[in-house]
């Protein structure tokens, strides 16, 4: 399984990186990117992903503004400390939307393959 | 009018004091637990620093008057905690005298306000790391001055924070804190202080 992570705190996004090994053995990382601007010229170059997993507090901005810029049609789960984006997050093709601290019970929800068939 | 204008920049700072911001706390939590998997003694004086914060808080906001050298204790406790978020991409300089941490006073968290106000408004990235200064300015003055890197959609903005430190040092001390944010690229902010000992 292919994932993406965007996440501008290199701590938070190795813990979920390590988590997701856990839960997902067949996990590949295609990279950690940091920005808006560095997610759009990833997707501009790559193709989707199976995964995304997606900090909403980037350091140059919220991370929906990458969805007005580029097409992204992988599913995407956000990753946000404060519950305030959630209704804005489904409207994009999120599957879940996780509060941090993360906890691996609900990154394992998330993993669901039924989740997926959705 | 003029203890009615105080009455309410008072209420407005016990407001604004009490209010513990949600992402910094949740975030802090998130940090704490990939550093308990990592380093068991960084993660407990990582808990430390953060109680620190906290404890500071909760007793300076009783007071009127902190010294220099309070205020400037809490904002490297602060510091210390962002850092362990944003790495390298976070500096701040302090360029103070010794003499002037015990000889001068401001209103609490006064300084620690327009630092949060600096890593809230502004990018921070390894393309992008925010530099902060803190320096003696003048005779009696401090100058906070941080490059702008400007977020594609600014975080929302109730201007509470920066009006109220303003009013607390308009009427604690008589005179005024100016911003000046169009130097080449820099938001300049000249904080005057309290003269503790004459």
């Amino acid at each position: 399984m292919k994932i993406l992570i965007i996440e501008d705190e290199k701590l938070a996004a190795d813990r979920l990186m390590k988590m997701i090994r856990e839960i997902e053995p067949t996990a590949e990382f295609l990279a950690t990117i940091v920005s808006i601007q560095s997610a759009v010229e990833w997707f501009r170059h790559h193709p989707d992903p199976d995964l995304i997993l997606m900090d909403i507090h980037l350091a140059d901005g919220q991370s929906f503004d990458i969805f007005k810029s580029v097409k992204v049609n992988a599913p995407v789960i956000f990753v946000t400390a404060y519950d305030e984006h959630a209704l804005e997050a489904f409207t994009v093709n999120s599957i879940d939307y996780l509060l941090k601290p993360v906890k691996k019970e609900d990154l394992q929800r998330a993993f669901d393959p039924q989740v997926f068939c959705q | 009018m003029e203890s009615m204008k105080k009455e309410r920049v008072e209420y407005q700072f016990a407001t604004l004091k009490s209010q513990v911001n949600p992402h910094f706390l949740f975030n802090s939590f998130n940090t704490l637990i990939a550093i308990i998997e990592e380093d068991k003694e960084k993660a407990v004086s990582y808990v430390e620093k953060l109680s620190d914060y906290f404890r500071n808080m909760v007793q300076h906001r009783e007071k009127d008057l902190i010294t220099l050298g309070e205020e400037l204790e809490m904002v490297a406790t602060y510091y210390f905690l962002q850092q362990k978020r944003f790495g390298d991409n976070l500096h701040l300089q302090v360029e103070i005298p010794e003499n002037w941490k015990s000889e001068f006073g401001l209103p609490p968290l006064s300084l620690q306000l327009l630092i949060e106000n600096a890593v809230k408004h502004n990018a921070v990235s390894h393309e992008t790391p925010l530099t902060i200064l803190i320096s003696a300015y003048k005779d009696d003055s401090l100058r906070v001055v941080n490059n702008i890197n400007p977020k594609r959609q600014p975080e929302k903005s109730t201007g509470i924070g920066l009006g109220n430190i303003k009013s607390r040092i308009q009427i604690i001390s008589g005179r005024e804190l100016k911003v000046d944010d169009a130097v080449d690229g820099h938001f300049i902010v000249e904080l005057p202080l309290i003269h503790l000992k004459r």
